[in-house]
C-alpha cells in the first residue's frame, strides 16, 4: 500500500519537475530578445555592439533613460496612446461580442454572406486602403468643420480620428463568434423560458461565460492600437496628438539609430502591454476554477 | 426641421470662422521636416522658429516632423486630401515624381530674385532639377566614398596616407588586405553591396565615362560598353581572394568596418558618425579616400531639401520661410544636427565640417559629385538594375546580359508611358 | 444549429429574434460599411486606373491585371508568400497548442511563465529584427557559433537565397506563437471539467483525453487561428521591410511587400490596388477551401 502511494508521489514529482524543466527552457528562448533589450538599455554605448557581445553591462548606466525622456514629450504620447487604446478596447469589447454572439446563436437571412463579407475586409492590405480611408476620415460629415460633403478637416487630428477608422471590429466578431459557438444552447433556452430579453441573455448569460475570450480580445485590441504607427501618423497633424510609437522615431534618423535611448524608450513603451497582459490573464485562471460554462 | 437648422447654423459658423481667419494679418506657413531625429527637432523648435517669428511677426510657421520611412504615405494622403503643407522636405529622388505630377512650384524665379543664393548653393541646386527647372533648395548632403582602416593598411605594408585612386589600385589593395582562414574570410579586402548595389556600382559607371540615362531621361544608357566594363570590374571585387558573395549586414547600424570584418567599404558620413559613437576606439583608424577615377573621378552624392507645393495659398510668405530655413545660419545648425554635409559653399569652413578630416574628405569629394537621375521612372529603373546586378554578382548571368535585361525592362516601361 | 430551432413553428417570434440579431450586428455592420467597404470599393475602382494619387486617375481597363500576370516578380512573390504561409501556419498551430497545454497546467508560478512566453508578442519589431539579425549573422551570430560546436555550418541565414525565407519563418513563428497560445488558453478554459472527469472514469489516459476531447472541442478556435493565419501571413510585410527588403535575389519578396513598393515607392496606386485584389481573391479562395475542409471534418 504505502509503497504504491510513494510511487504515485514520486511520479507526480517527476511530472512536475519535467513540466518545470520544459517551462524554463522555453521561457529562456522566448524571453531572450526582451531581456537583451532591457539589458541593452542599461549599457554604455561602447558595450552595445561589442564583439564578443557583452550580455551583462560592466557598468549600469541610466543615461539612456534620462536622455529618452528628455528627447520627446513621452508623457503626452502615453496619454494619447492610453486614451486611444482604452476607448478602442471598450468599444471593441462591447460591440464585437454583441455581433459575435448574434452570428453564433441566431439565424437570420444572409447570415453567412454577411459574415463572409466582414471577414473579407481583413484580406486587403491596409496600405492600399490608406488613401481612401484618409479621405473618409477627412470628409466625415459634420465633424471638424465639415458639412454633409466635407469642407473642413473632419476627423483629422482628433481622438475620434485616431480611434474610429482603426477599430478592426471584424477581428473581434470572428473571435467571439468562434467562442460563443461552444456555448450550450440549453443555457440560452433556459434563460428565455425564465422570460429574459435577448439583450439580457447576452449580458447576463453569454458575457460572463466568455470572460477568457473577452480578456483575449482586450489584450489584442489594446496592443494593436498601442503598436500602431502608420495610421496615427497619417491622421494627426500636430506633435501634441502623436502616440508612443511615433515617439520612438525620435531616436531614428534616415541612416542611423540612437540605440541606447531607443532601447530604453522601447522598454518603457512596452511595459503597459506587459501590464495589460498580466492583468487580463488572471481571468484564464478563474475560468478553470469556476469551470467556465456549466450546463 | 431642427436638424436642418443645426446644419445651417454649423455651416454659417464655419464660413464665418474661415473668413475671420482670412481677414487676420498673420499668414500661416505649414512646413514638414523629413525625419524625427531629436537634435534636428531641437534646433528647429528652440532656435529657428523663435528667431523667425521674432523677425517676421506677420508670418507664423507651423512645423511637423515626419519619419523618413513614412514620408511617402504621409505626403500622398495629404495631397489627396488637399491638406498638403506649403513646404516639405524630402530627398532629391522625390523631385521627378512630384514635379511631373505638377504639384510642385518651380523655384527658379524666386532664386533669381534672391541675391547670392544661386552662387552659394552652386551645383547642389541641380540635385532638384527636373526638365530644366529647379524644384528643391538643398538642406544637407550625403555621399559615399571609400572608407578604410589605417591600422590594417599598416599591417599589410600599405601606406595609409596614400589610398587607392584607380580601379587597379583598389583591386590590388583589396587583394593585399584580405585575410582568410580555411575557406572563410577573417577579413574581406573590400565589401561592396550585393543587393541595393546601384549606389555602389554607379560611381564605377561614371568613372568609366558611362551614363545611366540620356540627359532628357528618354534613353536608357546603362547597357553601354562602359557600363558593362564597370559591372565586370564590380563583380571582380567578389574574387575568391578578396571577399565572399555575402552581404555584410551592419550590426545595429554599426558598419562591419568597425568590427574589423572588412578592411574597406563604401560608406556615408552618417555611418562614420555611428562608428565614432559606438566604436570610439576604432574611429581614429578609419580614413576616407577621395573619389576613385578612371576616365574621370566620380562619386555618388545625394541631397535632401525643401520643396514648395504648387497649391500653397501664400507663396510670398512661403518663400520668405524657405529663404530663412536655408540661410547660412539655419543650415549651419541643421547640418550639424543631422551630421550632414552643408550645401552652401560658404559653409565649408564651419566647425563640424572642418574639425574632422573625414568630413573634409567628403566635402572635397563634392567636386566629383554625381546624382541619380531625376526621372519619373527612376525607382523602377533602380529596382530593375539592382535585381540584375545581384544576379550578375551571384554568377547567374553575365554582366553584359544582366545590364541588357534590365535596360530592356526599363525601355519597355518607357514605351508604355510614352503612349 | 442555433438555439432557435425549437421555436421555428412560431413565425412571428422567429422574426422578432431575427430583428434582435440584426440589431446586434448593426453597429459593426454600419462601421464596416463606412470605414472598410467604402475604401475597398474605391480601391477596386482604382485598380482599373492609372493613379499616382497626385493626379486624377486615368481609366486603363484591365491593364493593371494583365501586368500582374505578365510579371515574373509577382509569381515569385506569390510563390514565396505561399511557401512562407505553408511553413508558418502548421508550426505556429502545433507549437502554440503545445504551449497552451503546458501553461494550462496547475503548477506554481505558471502565470509568470505565461507572461514570459507572451513577451515576443510585445517586443518591438525593431528590437526583434535587430537581435535576430545578430543571431543570424554569418560571422558573429549565435546560431553559427552553436552549430560550429557540433561541426555544422556556417550558414548564411539571411543572405543565402535558399535559406532566407525559412529563417524569416523561424522568427515569425517565434514571435507569433505567444499570441495563439493565449487564444488556445482562453478556449481551454471553456471546456467543462466534467468531460475530463467522465473520460478519466472510462479509463482514458491523458494523451487519449487530449486527442478525443480537447482537440475536437477546440476545432472552432483552430479554424479561427487558421483563417487569421492565412490572412496575416499572406499579407506579410513588416519583417520583410525591416530585415531583408525582399532579398537576396527576391527570395523573400512577398506579395505584401510588392504592394507596398508599388504604392509608396513607385507611386503606382492603381497597380497596387489591382495586386491587392488578386491577393484578396487568393486568400478568399483559400478561406473557402479551409471552411469546406474543416466543415466536412466536423461533420464526419
Amino acid at each position: 500500500m504505502s509503497e504504491g502511494v510513494e510511487r504515485v508521489r514520486g511520479l507526480r514529482f517527476l511530472r512536475t519537475a519535467g513540466i518545470y524543466a520544459v517551462l524554463i527552457v522555453v521561457a529562456f528562448v522566448m524571453s531572450l530578445p526582451f531581456s537583451w533589450m532591457v539589458l541593452s538599455s542599461f549599457k554604455p554605448n561602447s558595450e552595445l555592439f561589442s564583439y564578443p557581445p557583452v550580455w551583462i553591462p560592466t557598468r549600469w548606466v541610466l543615461d539612456h533613460y534620462i536622455r529618452a525622456f528628455e528627447a520627446a514629450p513621452f508623457g503626452r504620447y502615453f496619454f494619447n496612446s492610453a486614451v486611444t487604446g482604452i476607448s478602442t478596447t471598450v468599444i471593441n469589447l462591447f460591440f464585437t461580442s454583441l455581433a459575435g454572439f448574434a452570428f453564433a446563436k441566431y439565424d437570420f437571412p444572409y447570415k453567412n454572406l454577411i459574415f463572409f463579407a466582414l471577414i473579407a475586409t481583413m484580406m486587403i492590405p491596409f496600405h492600399v486602403i490608406l488613401v481612401p480611408l484618409f479621405l473618409v476620415a477627412k470628409n466625415f460629415p459634420f465633424a471638424g468643420g465639415n458639412g454633409l460633403w466635407g469642407g473642413g478637416t473632419g476627423l483629422l487630428n482628433t481622438y475620434p480620428g485616431l480611434v474610429l477608422p482603426h477599430l478592426l471590429p471584424v477581428f473581434g466578431v470572428f473571435l467571439t463568434r468562434q467562442f460563443f459557438m461552444g456555448l450550450p444552447d440549453d443555457l440560452i433556452d433556459a434563460a428565455r423560458i425564465d422570460g429574459a430579453s435577448e439583450y439580457r441573455i447576452y449580458w447576463t448569460v453569454a458575457l460572463p461565460a466568455a470572460k477568457p475570450v473577452l480578456a483575449t480580445l482586450a489584450i489584442f485590441s489594446f496592443s494593436n492600437v498601442w503598436d500602431d504607427f502608420l495610421w496615427p501618423l497619417v491622421v494627426t497633424t500636430s506633435q501634441s496628438m502623436r502616440t508612443v510609437q511615433i515617439g520612438l522615431q525620435v531616436f531614428q534618423s534616415q541612416h542611423s539609430v540612437e540605440w541606447g535611448p531607443l532601447m530604453a524608450a522601447t522598454v518603457a513603451v512596452t511595459m503597459p502591454l506587459v501590464v495589460v497582459f498580466v492583468l487580463n490573464q488572471r481571468s484564464f485562471v478563474q475560468g478553470v476554477t469556476s469551470s467556465g460554462i456549466k450546463g | 426641421m431642427k436638424r436642418l437648422l443645426a446644419v445651417v447654423l454649423i455651416a454659417a459658423i464655419t464660413l464665418l470662422t474661415s473668413f475671420a481667419a482670412g481677414a487676420s494679418e498673420v499668414a500661416t506657413v505649414r512646413v514638414w521636416f523629413a525625419g524625427t531625429a531629436e537634435p534636428m527637432m531641437r534646433v528647429v523648435n528652440e532656435q529657428l522658429l523663435p528667431a523667425f517669428h521674432q523677425a517676421h511677426p506677420g508670418i507664423r510657421i507651423e512645423v511637423d516632423f515626419i519619419p523618413w520611412n513614412e514620408l511617402s504615405p504621409k505626403l500622398l494622403t495629404s495631397f489627396a486630401g488637399n491638406v498638403a503643407p506649403d513646404l516639405f522636405m524630402h530627398g532629391q529622388a522625390a523631385t521627378a515624381g512630384f514635379a511631373s505630377a505638377g504639384v510642385l512650384e518651380p523655384l527658379d524665379e524666386y532664386l533669381e530674385k534672391s541675391p547670392g543664393m544661386l552662387e552659394d548653393f552652386g551645383a547642389s541646386l541641380d540635385a532638384g532639377l527636373y526638365e530644366g527647372k529647379r524644384y528643391m533648395i538643398p538642406v544637407y548632403g550625403s555621399g559615399t566614398l571609400l572608407a578604410y582602416r589605417a591600422d590594417f593598411y599598416e599591417e599589410v605594408g600599405l601606406d595609409p596616407n596614400n589610398p587607392p585612386r584607380t580601379w587597379e589600385e583598389l583591386r590590388e589593395s583589396a587583394l593585399k588586405l584580405a585575410r582568410k582562414r580555411g575557406n572563410r574570410f577573417e577579413r574581406e579586402g573590400i565589401s561592396v553591396r550585393i543587393a541595393a548595389a546601384q549606389q555602389d556600382w554607379s560611381p564605377f559607371l561614371w568613372q568609366n565615362g558611362g551614363e545611366l540615362f540620356s540627359e532628357d531621361g528618354k534613353q536608357v544608357l546603362f547597357d553601354s560598353p562602359e557600363a558593362i566594363e564597370a559591372l565586370e570590374f564590380y563583380v571582380s571585387l567578389f574574387d575568391d581572394a578578396i571577399a565572399d558573395k555575402r552581404e555584410n549586414q551592419p550590426i545595429g547600424n554599426l558598419p562591419v568596418l568597425a568590427a574589423g570584418a572588412v578592411a574597406q567599404e563604401f560608406t556615408t558620413v552618417e555611418n562614420l558618425k555611428t562608428i565614432a559613437t559606438y566604436a570610439p576606439d576604432v574611429y581614429p583608424n578609419v580614413r576616407v579616400a577621395p573619389p576613385l577615377t578612371r576616365v574621370q573621378p566620380a562619386a555618388w552624392y545625394s541631397f535632401a531639401g525643401f520643396f514648395m507645393a504648387k497649391q500653397s495659398a501664400n507663396k510670398e510668405a512661403t518663400w520668405e520661410v524657405l529663404q530663412f530655413l536655408t540661410s547660412p545660419e539655419a543650415l549651419e545648425a541643421l547640418t550639424y544636427s543631422l551630421s550632414g554635409l552643408p550645401p552652401r559653399a560658404s559653409l565649408a569652413g564651419v566647425p563640424h565640417v572642418a574639425e574632422d578630416p573625414n568630413v573634409i574628405a567628403f566635402m572635397d569629394g563634392l567636386s566629383a559629385a554625381r546624382f541619380n537621375p531625376n526621372i519619373p521612372i527612376w525607382v523602377n529603373a533602380r529596382d530593375a538594375l539592382e535585381r540584375q546586378i545581384e544576379r550578375a554578382i551571384r554568377g547567374i548571368v553575365s554582366p553584359a546580359e544582366a545590364l541588357r535585361t534590365a535596360a530592356d525592362e526599363v525601355r519597355q516601361l518607357l514605351a508604355d508611358l510614352g503612349n | 444549429m442555433a438555439g432557435t430551432t425549437m421555436y421555428s413553428r412560431r413565425g412571428s417570434y422567429q422574426r422578432r429574434l431575427q430583428r434582435v440579431a440584426f440589431l446586434f450586428i448593426l453597429p459593426v455592420l454600419l462601421y464596416t460599411v463606412i470605414f472598410r467597404f467604402a475604401p475597398m470599393f474605391a480601391s477596386l475602382y482604382l485598380s482599373f486606373t492609372r493613379y499616382n494619387v497626385l493626379q486624377p486617375a486615368v481609366w486603363v481597363g484591365l491593364q493593371n491585371y494583365i501586368r500582374i500576370f505578365q510579371s515574373d516578380l509577382f509569381w515569385t512573390a506569390l510563390r514565396n508568400t505561399a511557401l512562407y504561409s505553408l511553413e508558418v501556419l502548421p508550426l505556429n498551430i502545433a507549437i502554440s497548442f503545445g504551449l497552451a497545454l503546458l501553461v494550462n497546467q496547475k503548477v506554481r508560478g505558471v502565470a509568470f511563465f505565461r507572461t514570459l512566453f507572451y513577451l515576443p508578442v510585445v517586443t518591438s519589431i525593431v528590437a526583434v529584427s535587430m537581435i535576430w539579425m545578430w543571431l543570424y549573422d554569418y560571422n558573429l551570430g549565435l546560431f553559427n557559433l552553436l552549430l560550429e560546436y557540433v561541426g555544422l555550418g556556417p550558414f548564411d541565414w539571411l543572405g543565402d537565397p535558399r535559406l532566407a525565407l525559412h529563417s524569416l519563418v523561424i522568427m515569425r513563428v517565434w514571435k507569433g506563437v505567444g499570441w495563439n497560445m493565449v487564444i488556445y488558453l482562453a478556449a481551454l478554459q471553456e471546456i467543462p471539467q466534467e468531460l475530463y472527469e467522465a473520460a478519466s472514469i472510462d479509463g482514458a489516459n491523458s494523451w487519449q483525453r487530449m486527442l478525443r476531447i480537447t482537440w475536437p472541442l477546440l476545432r472552432p478556435v483552430t479554424f479561427y487561428i487558421t483563417v487569421m493565419g492565412i490572412i496575416s501571413t499572406f499579407q506579410t510585410f513588416g519583417e520583410i521591410y525591416a530585415m531583408t527588403k525582399g532579398g537576396p535575389l527576391n527570395s523573400t519578396t512577398t506579395v505584401g511587400y510588392l504592394i507596398y513598393q508599388q504604392a509608396f515607392d513607385q507611386f503606382q496606386m492603381g497597380q497596387a490596388s489591382a495586386t491587392s485584389f488578386v491577393l484578396l481573391g487568393i486568400i478568399l479562395a483559400l478561406t473557402v477551401v479551409n471552411n469546406r475542409v474543416s466543415g466536412a471534418r466536423a461533420e464526419a
